[in-house]
């Protein structure tokens, strides 16, 4: 079953009132799978964080059909099994840390009692913020902000969980810890559909990509088949007895017409090593088609 | 049921917001030192001393309201926009209809609490005085929270698509007019100009009056209310803050949330 589905949407912006609009969408279709990480790329500005808000019905499209667990609109049914980070996000900073989640559990229909509380006190542990549930938000450093924010969006326990930038403006162990914690979700069997530009966190994390480009899809599918796509370069390493090479080439026909040439110059080939295809480089070539 | 806990959620979380907001602490104190003004005040006269206090203390009540309404309901909704907030809560079971009914309940729940206790506050003044306190004092008192209403729901109405000093100018030009309604159809009926009259009787369908529910110098002359007025101007009340909050809803409905 698709978790959502996007069919030819569309979306413009009028910068002021008087001027005309300006299309950040233009015919825009895709799906996420049931139980995936789906990592949603796309450089700044590529219409990422609009296409969610339109998702999700913050925005409204000028035109195309999102759906949700099958064929399901966008009503308050479906979203109380929906979860969302927005991009930094910013909460209620007179709330403490509990107060926060407690206003969000009951704005998702959860009652307030025993049951609620230890729900709570098992996220905070969860993200890590066990110690902070009695803190005001506004004491709260971005990435303590970052994880109360992905506690709300799952405090309701949603099938479908939707982050925008989770990462963004973390430090290198904010942005491990978080993405631990999508994992974690992940587990749970749950959809994950979240936006980043951040390449390396994108491949630890999900399993199928969408990636857009000035508001198109250019790239639908799973990773492991964008990545094979990739031509791998090859790594050699030889020696002339004296002092040892190493170049890289970028296809079987070049490794092999470089290891001829090595070979009738007598020089030793120490070894040969495929340089394995990252996201960095499929998305690039992507970007270029 | 459902729909009304969400409603009710809203009120309690934006309750919270104002009642932990140091602005309105400010207006308390402002308010409180203008009561007590009241008081030398009524001191510099022989004979008028309770009718100076009960004016300039009633007063300074209905200031700090209008206040409150129109400053603090100006950013309560623009605020949430200007940092995201409202992403969050309406991606929620919520309806965007439920969320300005919350917002505005739990605004008014403020104004209401405020209002109550400076009205306390002057009565425990006026009290030390024979004849000090009248009963009408609190049709006055009930007055000035039906201005908040109407005042309120307009506020919030003009913060969905403006900036809060846009909504501030704009609410403070309809507070004038609204006061001043009574004055321009005196003069439109005394007037040879068409338009003018024409101009006045169109104000009145498109501003609240809000002499309606002005009743001081009922109070400082301790005359009675009459129960027909005192309902009518109820139901006027009710009436423009249904109005405004309808459009709020409206304009709500189709406003993106970037």
């Amino acid at each position: 079953m698709k978790a959502i589905s996007v069919k030819n949407f569309k979306k413009s912006y009028r910068s002021e009132f008087w001027l005309k609009k300006i299309p950040a969408i233009e015919d825009l279709s895709f799906e996420v799978e049931q139980s995936t990480v789906t990592g949603f790329l796309g450089a700044n500005g590529a219409g990422k964080s609009t296409t969610i808000k339109s998702i999700l019905g913050l925005l409204i499209p000028d035109a195309g059909e999102i759906r949700f667990f099958g064929d399901k609109e966008l009503s308050p049914e479906t979203r109380s099994r929906i979860g969302f980070l927005p991009e930094r996000p910013f909460f209620y900073e007179y709330l403490s840390g509990k107060e926060f989640l407690e206003f969000y559990a009951q704005l998702s229909g959860m009652k307030l009692g025993k049951k609620l509380n230890l729900r709570i006190e098992e996220l905070l542990e969860l993200v890590g913020l066990s110690h902070a549930g009695e803190k005001k938000l506004r004491e709260y450093s971005k990435g303590m902000l970052q994880r109360v924010g992905i506690a709300q969006a799952i405090i309701h326990d949603p099938e479908l969980i939707i982050f925008d930038e989770p990462m963004s403006g973390l430090d290198p162990d904010g942005r491990y810890d978080v993405g631990q914690i999508l994992q974690q979700i992940a587990e749970q069997g749950k959809t994950v559909f979240f936006s980043s530009h951040l390449l390396d966190d994108v491949e630890r994390i999900s399993k199928n990509l969408v990636v857009l480009k000035k508001g198109s899809l250019i790239y639908q599918g799973s990773l492991a088949e964008l990545l094979g796509n990739v031509d791998s370069d090859y790594r050699i390493e030889y020696t002339d007895s004296t002092e040892l090479f190493s170049e890289e080439v970028k296809d079987q026909e070049s490794l092999q017409k470089r290891l001829d040439e090595i070979r009738q110059k007598k020089m030793a080939i120490v070894r040969i090593q495929p340089v394995k295809a990252n996201l960095e480089q499929a998305y690039v070539n992507l970007n270029e088609k | 049921m459902n729909s009304l806990k969400l409603v009710f959620a809203v009120a309690k979380n934006s309750y919270k917001e104002i009642i932990r907001d140091r602005i309105l602490y400010g207006i308390l104190v402002f308010t409180v030192l203008l009561i007590g003004l009241s008081r030398v005040m009524g001191g510099l006269s022989f004979a008028e001393q309770e009718r100076i206090i009960v004016d300039f203390g009633l007063a300074g009540v209905h200031i700090s309201v209008v206040i409150l309404s129109v400053f603090i309901g100006s950013s309560l909704v623009s605020k949430e926009f200007e940092k995201r907030t409202v992403l969050t809560l309406l991606v929620r079971p919520l309806e965007r209809y439920q969320y300005i009914c919350g917002k505005f309940i739990g605004f008014i729940a403020v104004i209401a609490s405020l209002s109550i206790g400076l009205f306390a506050v002057l009565i425990l003044i006026t009290g030390a005085f024979e004849n000090g306190f009248n009963f009408t004092m609190l049709y006055t008192l009930h007055g000035f929270i039906l201005e908040s209403l109407v005042l309120a729901s307009l506020t919030i109405a003009f913060s969905i698509y403006s900036k809060p000093i846009i909504s501030v100018s704009f609410v403070l030009g309809v507070f004038i007019i609204g006061h001043w309604l009574d004055n321009l159809n005196y003069f439109a009926k005394s007037s040879e100009s068409k338009v003018f009259r024409f101009m006045a009787e169109i104000s009145n369908y498109i501003f609240p009056n809000l002499e309606l529910w002005n009743w001081k110098s009922q109070a400082v002359n301790r005359e009675i209310v009459p129960f027909q007025q005192f309902l009518n101007a109820n139901y006027n009340a009710i009436a423009w803050t249904g109005i405004f909050l309808c459009v709020a809803v409206l304009l709500f409905r189709k406003k993106d949330c970037a």
